[in-house]
């Protein structure tokens, strides 16, 4: 008895050693470590282990719509087919399908290698907005800024979407150290004196139909905290965002959910509970905010959101029979556009439009959402989502956004997100935490370590202390 | 139950290393000193050598057995056609091709190179042309144009691998090097010598020392193999440093005398000195990797790599610098470590800055990975990996500027790779066979006084006029 106990204590031991030395070992860049995300509050683990064929083919499907909707001269891919409006929430989710599919081995090196080329050239070159920061929309097909009636035009700026971008692109140049250089060039073009504050607030711009260009305090509950971790990887101050300060909750179900307790505001930004935002930290950074001092070993607070997400979701399935994965999606019909939640302005599995008002009947199992919680919890609730859409690919690639809850029918709406985040799920099955490879210091680093920019706010460890805070009003003040 | 929460805690440690904690992953280690690559070819580098080689599977003229210095140009220098002879070699040693194969593409060549059209009916001219064999300018149209001292040292070095290697081959080697006339090529001190017509003037052949430290120095080598004394060529003064990142990377002290003697310090010529020399003097049949017989040139090596490892710890940018092909104007440039005295100039043939096309060149950094084992080659290595066309070669190199391409593929750059992986396999290589052939025999009984041959024997009545319009 004793022996056997010395035998595993130091098999345990030798484990220790070992998982510090592989994650010791900067050179193996192709062997993705796996890394596992802080323990869940509930016994569900999560998916770990090598790819079926079925999944590895549900990845070809995915990677197909990005051979679909790339245009060659540019580089960039659809924002969804049909449409040639990308944002950079889609081209930080284009940059997760490149190294997703790589990692995968649905992605040979060389067309992951042209392609990765392409896409850091064009952002090399792309125009950016009046703020020095990429515009909110730009035309796939041309490369141009566009504002959102899909004219030649600026449209301000989305922080969260930038701050996906910035995620994403220090998750390429951490671990392809050919392209290192060229990606820290892309961060140095952008002016970071307008998008965050002094205390690490987020901030949005958007423009109204006569041109006029309005700052606002972007951000709710979920996403602000995943974009704050973007600014934090480049070396800015995030922690107002990653706070949750305006979390309420509620039950549902027999549930506890949190929730934003903010009000929609001007533009709107409606605090909803849908799955993305609460399974993308999971799925990139297994839910602990990385560079934090003192990691917790048990549950974070991003952990906590999700998994009530995950257990809310799963509570309508076991109680109601009624498969769920809410997420904000392109429909194929009006409004095109769908805020499809768990809980939203009171209201449990509300849909809603981008205005706030709702949508009755529109609600869909989303295909995203319903990926991201597979890979996240190992469950027979997710097996049962996942095999109710399996059939739900179009044959000339890419998979549907979902199916309507309704009468069943499909959403025939195809986007690039939907299937970045199917091959970031499969992925994280693969290989585990995305965001794996140790930071390491390149160019950006360097060059900042002589070099101010002071118009654009770098280095961020001399400037960001001078950004100046939004002017506080009415509309935007939080509730207290 | 108690061995689950155990490992959980073990893959949160990985996850928080993983994500944190730089201090705790090793970061990237300066290397302390010279240590080649060693050992069979590892999946991975297999592979690199049969992308390389397709270059030669694809674009040898099925008649001449000649191959153009890049795709669809049929114009080569005999610079190339050293590499060209290095591929060849590399490829039957690293079994890529056959005996057969290897004799077929060798012999196709010989004979070619016994018959060759000289210029002036003296020395190889600076460009041939791979359809017909026939000397042509850099345009492919027919004519004459000089030759290039260094192109013909080097290929000399290759001529006699090829003959210590496969003693079969070595008359018809010996045959076409006692074509050459080499009154003109090295004067009694040892300089070399190379021409050109000026301004393409037929009756105007000037005569200049060609070659700058580096490859002054690996261009001599060859020659001296032939029996040449290069006391001027070789001996490393007049030069200089300059401190780039605390290295001092030599360079040579003498005024720029004319186009044909550009003074640029790149890798290449240390590179080559290294995998084929080992940075032995001629003559040594060391083959000791740790022992180098020309010390100073192993030191100017390593300064060179360490230059550029530096400019990497201190900016990030990887760098393997060396001249090389360019997919667009002016399509050839000088990558240098100092150009002109600038360190990391990027210069046209006439001394133009080019910054924007400053490459990471694949060969260069594949040299160095091989030459220089460090946590630093390892990611130049990993850089350069997928910089290559499936089914035609390697690139040239990526642009450090913009990240995309250069997509020139070169005749030189792809044979130098071969080579650079034979070195991984086998170590230096010029290794001797301790055989005497035609041309030990033959000069020792007899001379060629109008080619100035034996260059032992006439080498020291040897003046040439040096003349600079």
């Amino acid at each position: 008895m004793r022996l056997s106990s010395f035998i595993r204590s130091s098999i345990v031991s030798w484990l220790l050693i070992a998982a510090l030395l592989s994650a010791c070992h900067y050179h193996e860049q192709n062997q993705a470590m796996m890394f596992a995300p802080v323990s869940s509050t509930v016994d569900i683990p999560i998916r770990q282990g090598q790819l079926l064929e079925s999944e590895i083919q549900t990845a070809s499907r995915a990677w197909a719509y990005f051979d679909r909707t790339i245009f060659p001269e540019t580089g960039i891919p659809q924002g969804a087919v049909g449409s040639d409006t990308v944002t950079m929430w889609d081209i930080g989710s284009y940059l997760a399908a490149l190294v997703s599919a790589k990692r995968i081995g649905v992605l040979d090196e060389i067309t992951f290698d042209r392609r990765m080329t392409a896409v850091i050239y064009w952002l090399n070159t792309m125009e950016l907005n009046d703020y020095g920061l990429p515009n909110k929309f730009y035309n796939a097909r041309t490369g141009g800024l566009i504002q959102n009636d899909g004219q030649p035009g600026q449209a301000g700026f989305s922080a969260i979407d930038i701050g996906r971008l910035l995620i994403w692109l220090r998750i390429v140049r951490n671990e392809f150290i050919t392209h290192s250089t060229t990606v820290d060039k892309i961060v140095l073009r952008f002016n970071f004196r307008h998008v965050l504050d002094s205390d690490g607030l987020l901030h949005g711009a958007t423009a109204a139909s006569d041109g006029k260009v309005t700052l606002f305090r972007q951000g709710r509950l979920g996403l602000q905290q995943y974009a704050a971790i973007g600014f934090k990887l480049w070396g800015f101050n995030g922690h107002e965002s990653l706070k949750m300060n305006h979390r309420s909750a509620i039950t549902i179900l027999g549930h506890w959910l949190p929730f934003d307790n903010r009000p929609t505001g001007d533009p709107p930004q409606i605090g909803a509970v849908t799955t993305g935002m609460g399974m993308l930290a999971g799925l990139e950074f297994g839910f602990v905010v990385p560079h934090t001092e003192n990691q917790t070993t048990s549950s974070t607070p991003m952990r906590e959101l999700a998994d009530a997400i995950y257990l809310v979701q799963e509570a309508r399935y076991s109680q109601q029979g009624r498969l769920t994965a809410r997420d904000p999606h392109i429909m194929d019909r009006s409004p095109y556009y769908l805020i499809d939640s768990l809980y939203a302005q009171g209201v449990p599995f509300v849909s809603l439009d981008s205005r706030g008002n709702p949508v009755p009947d529109a609600a869909a199992i989303s295909t995203k959402a319903a990926y991201a919680m597979w890979a996240l919890y190992d469950s027979p609730y997710t097996d049962a989502l996942i095999n109710a859409l399996a059939p739900k690919y179009d044959e000339y690639g890419g998979w549907f956004a979902g199916i309507y809850e309704k009468d069943g029918s499909t959403n025939r709406a195809i986007t690039l997100d939907c299937n970045a985040i199917i091959l970031e799920a499969l992925a994280f099955k693969a290989t585990g935490v995305l965001y794996s490879q140790p930071d390491t210091h390149g160019y950006w680093e360097k060059l900042l370590e002589s070099k101010n920019f002071e118009q654009q706010g770098l280095p961020p460890s001399r400037y960001q202390r001078e950004f100046q805070p939004l002017l506080e009003n009415e509309k935007t003040r939080p509730t207290p | 139950m108690s061995i689950p929460r155990i490992f959980l805690a073990i893959l949160l440690i990985a996850a928080i290393l993983g994500t944190g904690s730089p201090a705790l992953c090793a970061p990237i280690r300066p290397a302390e000193k010279q240590i080649p690559r060693q050992g069979p070819l590892t999946a991975n580098e297999r592979q690199w050598a049969e992308i390389a080689w397709n270059y030669f599977q694809n674009n040898v003229n099925q008649e001449t057995g000649l191959s153009g210095a890049q795709p669809n140009y049929a114009p080569f220098t005999m610079w190339d056609l050293s590499a060209h002879i290095a591929a060849i070699i590399s490829a039957h040693q690293l079994n890529l091709i056959d005996e057969r194969e290897f004799d077929s593409r060798i012999r196709k060549i010989l004979r070619w190179f016994i018959s060759m059209e000289l210029f002036r009916g003296d020395l190889p001219n600076q460009f041939y042309s791979a359809d017909n064999g026939r000397m042509v300018d850099w345009a492919n149209e027919p004519g004459e144009l000089g030759w290039s001292a260094l192109d013909l040292g080097r290929l000399l070095t290759w001529l006699k691998i090829l003959k210590e290697r496969y003693p079969a081959y070595s008359e018809l080697v010996d045959k076409g090097v006692m074509r050459w006339n080499w009154s003109k090529l090295l004067d009694r001190d040892g300089t070399m010598f190379g021409a050109s017509y000026y301004q393409r003037d037929e009756n105007n052949l000037i005569h200049y020392a060609e070659g700058r430290l580096g490859y002054e120095e690996y261009a001599a080598r060859g020659f001296a193999l032939w029996g040449a004394n290069t006391d001027a060529a070789s001996v490393a003064e007049p030069y200089s440093t300059i401190t780039v990142y605390g290295f001092q990377v030599p360079f040579d002290a003498r005024d720029p005398e004319n186009l044909h003697a550009p003074n640029f310090v790149v890798s290449e010529s240390y590179v080559l000195d290294g995998i084929e020399h080992n940075w032995d003097l001629p003559g040594d049949t060391n083959t000791n990797l740790k022992i180098h017989s020309d010390p100073i040139q192993a030191r100017f090596a390593w300064q060179i790599y360490k230059a550029q490892e530096a400019r990497f710890l201190n900016t990030g940018i990887l760098t393997a610098r060396t001249e090389d092909a360019v997919d667009k104007p002016p399509y050839f440039v000088y990558g240098t470590i100092l150009g002109y005295g600038t360190p990391w100039a990027t210069l046209s043939h006439e001394g133009k800055p080019m910054p924007e096309l400053a490459c990471l060149n694949t060969k260069a950094a594949m040299g160095l990975w091989v030459l220089f084992k460090s946590d630093y080659t390892d990611l130049l290595a990993e850089a350069v990996t997928a910089l290559y066309e499936p089914g035609k070669g390697f690139y040239v190199g990526r642009f450090e500027e913009t990240g995309l391409l250069n997509k020139a593929i070169t005749l030189n750059g792809n044979g130098v790779i071969l080579e650079i992986l034979l070195y991984k396999t086998t170590g230096k290589l010029l290794v001797y066979s301790g055989l005497e052939s035609h041309w030990d025999k033959f000069f020792k009984k007899n001379t060629l006084p109008r080619k100035a041959l034996p260059p032992w024997k006439y080498q020291p009545s040897i003046t040439i006029h040096k003349f600079d319009p």
